[in-house]
């Protein structure tokens, strides 16, 4: 929504004076990361696995200023062949199933929990366990802040 | 009913889900690859079983697998060892087997594929105590907090301490 006022701001004065670039009410020449705002990660965590477990799930919390969209995770490493966003959602007879989603709304100022029985970010095809004190590295790509970068340590569920 | 049990280093026998006389027997059906529910699950009743203290040798697991499939025996046992030590890897060799196991508790799974043909597996995910009788005690379903699930199973084996 705070998006489409400032291109309805924009516009005209791009239309008026025929200029490639606008600055935002209060801050002169403020560059385009400003307008995507910011997206804050916290509660970042992995569950360590056990030998066996061929996938794994990453959890945590988001919150943008100004709103995005999650669009995709890469696992960097080989730790993992892919990462993909998950829900866990209840089905016919109760029956708990796991379904893709393309990408996650992260409305302003709101805080999108990813956890337990919820969404996750599925790390599947796992090379080998993940032992609790480890950390991966995640890459959350946004519509619109920049690429963040994460080292998600691993770990138990919290006593 | 029975399931086969897989044993490491021995042949499978069969296994009768009833708890030894005085014991509780918790049964989970899941699978290895599953990343969200069964490993949180399973960590809870870990937690919840680490709450009991010296008690917990009182409760016995078992693990069946809805997809026996890709859960060969060696993953499935290295799985469940992976949460519970020495608890019973429950394996069916036959999709009527784990048909009738999952009747027993009244459990559902079904393995498919998505439109992207991936597998993908959708099961209940309650966890059922059960006796030396082999009479399900009670249920919990998922997102049970292993405070409670604690609570419960201290209960019960009190209960069942006291019997003449």
């Amino acid at each position: 929504m705070r998006n489409s006022q400032v291109v309805a701001w924009c516009l005209p004065a791009i239309l008026a004076l025929g200029v490639s670039s606008c600055a935002l009410p209060g801050s002169e020449n403020a560059p385009p990361k400003d307008l995507a705002g910011s997206v804050v990660v916290s509660d970042a965590w992995i569950r360590a696995t056990p030998p066996g477990a061929t996938a794994g799930a990453a959890y945590l919390t988001l919150r943008s200023s100004r709103g995005d969209r999650l669009v995709g995770v890469e696992v960097p490493s080989a730790v993992a062949r892919a990462a993909e966003l998950h829900q866990t959602v209840t089905g016919p007879g109760g029956q708990l199933t796991m379904k893709p989603m393309a990408s996650v709304e992260l409305p302003a100022g709101v805080d999108v929990e990813f956890k337990p029985g919820g969404s996750h970010i599925m790390l599947a095809g796992l090379a080998r366990p993940l032992a609790a004190g480890e950390t991966v590295e995640l890459k959350l790509r946004l519509q619109k802040a920049p690429e963040k970068k994460l080292a998600v340590v691993v770990r138990n569920e919290q006593d | 009913m029975s399931l086969p049990e897989v044993r490491a280093g021995e042949a499978d026998r069969p296994y009768f889900f009833k708890a030894s006389p005085g014991n509780l027997l918790y049964v989970y059906f899941g699978y290895a690859s599953c990343p969200d529910v069964c490993p949180a699950t399973l960590s809870d009743l870990r937690r919840a079983l680490r709450m009991l203290g010296p008690d917990s040798s009182r409760v016995e697991v078992a693990l069946v697998t809805v997809d026996s499939e890709r859960d060969t025996r060696e993953i499935l046992r290295a799985y469940l060892d992976g949460f519970v030590r020495g608890g019973h890897a429950l394996r069916p060799e036959t999709q009527s087997q784990l048909a009738r196991a999952e009747e027993a508790f009244g459990a559902t799974s079904r393995v498919g594929r998505a439109a992207d043909g991936k597998i993908e597996v959708s099961h209940t995910a309650v966890s059922y105590l059960v006796d030396e009788n082999g009479q399900v005690l009670l249920e919990w379903d998922f997102g049970a907090r292993p405070a409670d699930i604690a609570h419960d199973l201290r209960l019960l084996l009190g209960i069942r301490a006291k019997k003449p």
